[in-house]
């Protein structure tokens, strides 16, 4: 009995896939339904994964970099960025789709490649250069628009967030396509593996023969790109420009993230765990909306549960 | 001076020719830039970051960073706009109520960093949120009223100085000596520059970590003071510019981000850089929202000049 309690233990301390994540993330929506005392139904459950789409594609990027020892703190400005010109670019035509996508999409792909290149040739502190390049990427939108946000997303491409096939939302499929590919090329390819082990030790894995300069640079190149997803993602949500929507998502992408169990000294974690993560901070901060205090809410949440988690995720390694 | 000091301040050189370099080139071409009136405004608007860069300055050369000062600020702000001119705390309560919440701070992330091993860059991202989350419980948006004669008090002038500035300026003094002539000052570069070997030196570093980040807080809590002087009123969003900009400041005058390595002069020196940025934008009329692209890019180049010299030492 008790070399089987212990087998068991040790099955399910060294399996990859956290269970304890989703057990949490079973408990907080049986929080949610008790303290909103049955008023809401399972749809509105299916809203909130709706909702929790945009968060959803960023904060794999998140963890993505989180796993190669970094930080990306230009995630929410990067998002920001693609609502404003995505939105100015379709001024609200569907003519319009194909370029703004494009020049988003090459505006991400630049972001991540600065942020990549200047992190791993200079070895200097990712927060610190993501964080300099996101008051940089404010700074250039401002210009942009010269502080007034203008034009709309067209309505073509809304449907990516409005749209629902049966029960299920259009924008929930996109998450969990894009998690699914991600999550094989994590895994199941050699490109995923030079990934965690140059997160483990970048040092080490240059020395094996792994071009890990080249790797860490893809990992912020993805995680932007991911970024311009989910912030194409939030603005087919709301419909128009606005500026600072993405704002809110750099917390919220590392707090989804280390609640699934990623590291900050990289090479563990995994999208299997950032997926509830995501669910549960996004949960958690209705919880907030319901109780009266979102805005404010917001903030408690997301420095109790990066703070508390991270203690966790430290100790449990000792 | 003893070697070890000249060598701290030599790290500050560069940042004071950058200084007098802007200082003459604006002088030159911008005839507002000259007025007295103008140097009054810098001196005015550097002092709180001046302030609020020393904390940063102590936490970075021990090797962490401490982004909740900005919250830190935006709590001082509302505890003397909430509490300075009615209720029972008065003036000096609510003086203590800004200095101690900022402690309280410190001491929470001195605490994680030291027992639960959290990177320093998390914790203080936490406790920034959290306590941004309690401003605006306390105030959703600004409001309040600071006692007008302590306002009054904190503006008064001195030639080009304010009563703020010569705050700022007693205060470094006052780390001046603390950093390079006491025992908690050699300690402090000691546990930056390496703090396993500190350790083995016989340092209490967790002591002295957890009693640099309590420090760090209670002078950002003197920082949110001396900010709702200026402003008269609380806002809970009020310091958030003040982290970003307190770290440039510390890195532009020459503390290095692995700690041990710079002296509270050049971080003096750089919070007046990073003030002047704001100032040379508005008198050569280009468009305000320029100023955060400058202000990224001089931490990012800044940072890498450092690194570059670094690697070639080494």
């Amino acid at each position: 009995m008790n070399t089987n309690s212990g087998k068991l233990r040790q099955k399910l301390k060294f399996n990859k896939f956290p269970f304890g994540v989703y057990l949490l993330l079973v408990a907080v929506i049986v929080v949610f339904f008790a303290a909103t005392q049955g008023t809401i139904s399972p749809a509105h459950l299916m809203n909130i994964v709706r909702q929790s789409a945009p968060l959803g594609v960023a904060a794999m990027g998140q963890t993505i970099v989180l796993l190669v020892g970094g930080i990306d703190l230009s995630v929410g400005a990067t998002m920001s960025m693609v609502n404003l010109v995505a939105a100015s670019v379709m001024g609200g035509s569907d003519a319009q789709i194909l370029p703004a996508l494009l020049i988003c999409m090459a505006l991400c792909l630049l972001v991540g490649l600065l942020n990549g290149y200047i992190i791993a040739t200079f070895k200097m502190q990712p927060f610190l250069v993501t964080m300099a390049m996101s008051m940089i990427i404010e700074g250039g939108y401002y210009i942009y628009t010269k502080g007034i946000a203008k034009g709309s997303i067209a309505t073509g491409i809304r449907f990516i967030s409005e749209g629902w096939i049966g029960i299920v939302p259009i924008a929930a499929i996109i998450w969990l396509v894009i998690w699914l590919v991600l999550s094989v090329v994590l895994h199941h390819t050699p490109y995923g593996h030079r990934l965690y082990i140059t997160g483990g030790n970048q040092d080490a894995s240059r020395l094996s023969g792994f071009k890990s300069k080249e790797i860490v640079i893809s990992a912020y190149v993805l995680c932007s790109l991911l970024a311009g997803i989910g912030g194409l993602l939030l603005s087919a949500y709301i419909g128009t420009a606005s500026t600072g929507v993405g704002a809110d998502y750099t917390l919220n992408s590392i707090a989804s993230s280390v609640i699934g169990g990623t590291s900050f000294l990289g090479g563990i974690g995994s999208l299997e765990g950032t997926f509830p993560g995501v669910l549960i901070t996004n949960i958690l901060q209705s919880l907030m909306t319901i109780i009266g205090i979102s805005e404010a809410g917001k903030f408690i949440t997301q420095g109790i549960v990066i703070a508390v988690m991270v203690a966790i995720n430290q100790r449990k390694r000792r | 001076m003893t070697g070890s000091v000249k060598k701290h301040v030599k790290q500050a050189i560069p940042a004071y020719v950058i200084l007098i370099v802007i200082f003459v080139i604006m002088s030159m071409v911008s005839p507002s830039f000259r007025k007295i009136g103008n140097y009054r405004n810098i001196v005015a608007q550097t002092a709180v970051l001046a302030i609020v860069s020393i904390a940063q300055c102590n936490v970075l050369l021990i090797g962490g960073i401490d982004m909740s000062v900005s919250s830190v600020i935006s709590f001082g702000t509302i505890a003397m706009a909430m509490f300075s001119t009615k209720g029972a705390l008065g003036l000096a309560g609510s003086l203590a109520l800004a200095i101690g919440v900022g402690m309280l701070t410190g001491l929470v992330n001195g605490l994680g960093v030291v027992k639960f091993r959290i990177p320093a860059m998390i914790i203080t991202i936490s406790t920034q949120a959290f306590l941004k989350g309690i401003c605006l419980v306390l105030m959703p948006s600004s409001g309040g009223k600071v006692n007008a004669d302590f306002a009054a008090f904190m503006k008064t002038r001195f030639g080009v100085l304010n009563m703020t500035a010569i705050f700022a300026l007693i205060l470094y003094a006052v780390f001046f000596v603390i950093y390079h002539y006491t025992r908690y000052g050699r300690s402090v570069y000691a546990i930056g520059n390496s703090e396993v070997c500190a350790e083995q030196s016989g340092i209490a570093t967790k002591k002295y970590i957890v009693l640099t980040y309590v420090l760090s807080g209670a002078i950002a809590g003197l920082a949110g003071v001396a900010l709702s002087a200026r402003i008269a009123t609380g806002n809970p969003l009020v310091g958030d510019s003040y982290a970003m900009n307190s770290v440039a400041a510390a890195v532009v005058g020459g503390i290095s981000m692995n700690g041990g390595i710079g002296t509270v002069l050049g971080t003096m020196a750089g919070s007046v850089i990073m003030q002047l940025i704001n100032n040379v934008i508005n008198n050569v009329d280009i468009s305000p929202y320029y100023q955060y692209i400058t202000k990224g890019m001089v931490l990012v180049l800044s940072l890498m000049i450092f690194q570059m010299k670094r690697r070639k030492r080494a």
